[in-house]
C-alpha cells in the first residue's frame, strides 16, 4: 500500500482522545487508548493508508507514557488495524478497516441498561437537533456543498462499516458547519458510542429512511430553517434510536426467556 | 382473557408481590429505627446500628434495591440538624453514602424536600416514589419506596429504599414475555416505569393514559390506591 493518506494529522488525534468509551469496564489506560484508537478508526478520524505520528507525538497527545501507547499499537496491529513499514516512510499505517459483526452489536448492547442506552439516544438526538440548528444559521454555501458531499457518501454507501462511519462523519459535520468547536467535540463522544451500535441486521431497512433523514435536514439547513433543521435532525434520531432500542428490548426478553 | 390480558395479570401480580416484599421489609427498618430513636438524646451515630438490617435487605432483595436507609426530620437529633443515614451496594460492598447536608453548597442535598420524604411525612402511609433522576443522591434514574418511622405516633423519620429501574425492567420483560403489542408500566402520574417498546420511553409522561382502556392496576398491599398499572399502549 502507497502512503496516499499521509499523515494522520494532529487535530484527528486530539479528536480521538476525545473518545470516551462508556459502558464497558476497562483495565487500564492502555485497554483505553486502544479502544479511543479503534473507535477512532471505526468513525474514519483514522483512515486505512494514513500514516500515524511519531510515537513519542502520539503518546503526548493521548496522554500517556511511550511505554503505554506502545502497548495499545501493539494490540491495533495484531488486529490488523495497523501495520508497521520500516525505513524510508517507515512508521506505524492505518491499514484495517472495522467490521460490522451481529455478535459485537449484541455484546455492547447487552452492556447496556435501558435507561442509559435511552440517555444516550437522548443525547444524541439533542447534540444533532442544536447543532442543525446552529448550522442553519451559520452554514454558507461552502459549507452546504461539504455537508451534501458527506452525505452522498453515505448515500452511495451500501457496505455496513461504510454505512456506520459515513454516517458518524455526516453528522460530527454538522457540528463543524455549526461552527463550534464544543459541540463538535460532544457529536464525537456521542457518534463513538453509538456508532458501534448500529448497522447491523436490524438496520437493513434504514438505509433509504436515513437518506431521506439526511436530505430533510440538510434542506432545513441550506434553507436557514432554524427550527426546521433542528425538529427534523431530532426525528431522525429518535427513528434510528427506536431501533436500537428494540433490539436492546428483543435482547433483554429473548436472554430472560432463556436463563442460561 | 385474551392471551395479552393474561400476560399483563400475571405481570402486575409478580411486580406487586416483589413490591409487598420490599415494603415488608421496610416496615421492619422502621421498627429497627423506632428502637434506636429516643424523642430526646438521639445522636446520629446511634443510627449506625441500622446498617446490618439494611444489608439483610439489599441481599434479600438482590439486584432490585441497592439503597436502602433512614433520613430523620429536622431537629430530631442532638448533634446534626439533619441526617441521611443511607447505605448504598458500591462494587459488592454497603457502604455509608455520605451526602452534602450543608444548605450553602451547591450540592446540598435538601432530602426535606424530596417527594419520597415528603409524601409520607404527610400522609403517615407508605408511598411509591418515581421514576426520577436522584441528582446528588444515586446520581440515576431510580424508584423510591419509602413509609414513615414513628413513635408514640408521631413522625419522626422516613425509611426508604431506591428501587433500580434496570431490576423493574426485567421482572416486567419477564413475565410479559412477549414484544407483539406495546405494553407499559405507567405511575398515577402517567409516567413510564418500563414498556416492551421502544416507542414509550421509561420516565416519560404517557399522554392521555385514560385512554387506553383495560388497564391492570399493579396491586401492592401496603399501599391504600395502587399507585402502577399496565396499558396496552398500541
Amino acid at each position: 500500500m502507497t502512503d496516499m493518506g499521509g499523515t494522520v494529522s494532529l487535530r484527528a488525534l486530539d479528536m480521538a482522545a476525545q473518545v470516551r468509551a462508556q459502558g464497558q469496564v476497562m483495565s487500564g489506560r492502555a485497554e483505553q487508548v486502544t479502544q479511543q484508537l479503534e473507535t477512532a478508526i471505526g468513525l474514519g478520524l483514522l483512515n486505512p493508508g494514513e500514516r500515524l505520528p511519531p510515537e513519542l507525538v502520539m503518546a503526548d497527545r493521548l496522554g500517556v507514557s511511550p511505554l503505554t501507547l506502545r502497548q495499545s499499537l501493539a494490540v491495533l496491529r495484531s488486529k490488523g488495524l495497523l501495520e508497521t513499514r520500516r525505513g524510508r516512510g517507515g512508521g506505524s499505517y492505518v491499514t484495517g478497516m472495522l467490521a460490522v459483526r451481529e455478535t459485537d452489536i449484541a455484546r455492547e448492547l447487552r452492556n447496556y441498561k435501558s435507561s442509559d442506552l435511552r440517555d444516550l439516544i437522548d443525547l444524541a438526538a439533542s447534540t444533532a437537533g442544536s447543532a442543525a440548528r446552529l448550522a442553519s444559521r451559520r452554514s454558507d454555501e461552502l459549507d452546504v456543498r461539504r455537508l451534501r458531499s458527506l452525505a452522498q457518501r453515505f448515500a452511495s454507501s451500501s457496505e455496513p462499516h461504510m454505512l456506520r462511519q459515513t454516517d458518524a462523519r455526516l453528522h460530527i459535520g454538522v457540528g463543524v458547519a455549526a461552527q463550534s468547536r464544543r459541540l463538535t467535540s460532544l457529536l464525537i463522544q456521542v457518534h463513538a458510542e453509538l456508532s458501534p451500535l448500529t448497522w447491523g441486521e436490524a438496520w437493513r431497512l434504514e438505509h433509504a429512511n436515513a437518506v431521506q433523514g439526511h436530505e430533510d435536514m440538510l434542506a432545513m439547513i441550506e434553507q436557514g430553517n432554524a427550527a426546521g433543521a433542528e425538529d427534523s435532525a431530532i426525528a431522525h434520531f429518535e427513528r434510528e434510536g427506536a431501533l436500537i432500542i428494540d433490539q436492546h428490548l428483543d435482547l433483554l426478553t429473548s436472554d430472560l426467556a432463556d436463563p442460561q | 382473557m385474551s392471551a395479552p390480558e393474561s400476560a399483563m395479570k400475571s405481570t402486575a401480580a409478580s411486580l406487586g408481590q416483589r413490591l409487598d416484599r420490599v415494603f415488608a421489609d421496610l416496615t421492619v427498618l422502621a421498627e429497627k429505627a423506632t428502637g434506636i430513636i429516643a424523642p430526646s438524646g438521639t445522636s446520629r451515630n446511634m443510627l449506625e446500628a441500622l446498617k446490618p438490617e439494611v444489608a439483610r435487605i439489599v441481599e434479600d432483595q438482590a439486584g432490585l434495591v441497592e439503597s436502602a436507609g433512614v433520613s430523620v426530620i429536622p431537629g430530631l437529633l442532638d448533634d446534626a440538624d439533619t441526617w441521611h443515614q443511607w447505605w448504598s451496594l458500591i462494587d459488592g460492598q454497603l457502604v455509608f453514602v455520605p451526602h452534602n447536608l450543608n444548605p450553602a453548597s451547591v450540592n446540598y442535598y435538601d432530602y426535606t424536600e424530596m417527594t419520597w420524604f415528603e409524601r409520607p411525612l404527610a400522609s403517615g402511609r407508605p408511598e411509591l416514589i418515581g421514576p426520577y433522576l436522584d441528582f446528588g443522591g444515586a446520581n440515576t434514574k431510580i424508584v423510591t419506596a419509602s413509609r414513615p418511622v414513628v413513635i408514640e405516633s408521631r413522625t419522626v423519620a422516613i425509611a426508604g429504599a431506591d428501587l433500580t429501574m434496570d431490576f423493574i425492567e426485567r421482572i416486567f420483560l419477564r413475565n410479559l414475555g412477549r414484544r407483539d403489542e406495546p405494553i407499559a408500566l405507567i405511575t398515577e402520574t402517567g409516567k413510564v416505569v418500563a414498556s416492551n417498546s421502544a416507542r414509550f420511553a421509561p420516565g416519560t409522561r404517557f399522554e392521555r393514559p385514560e385512554e387506553h382502556p383495560g388497564s391492570v392496576p399493579v396491586p401492592v398491599t401496603e399501599l391504600a390506591a395502587s399507585p402502577w398499572r399496565l396499558i396496552v399502549a398500541g
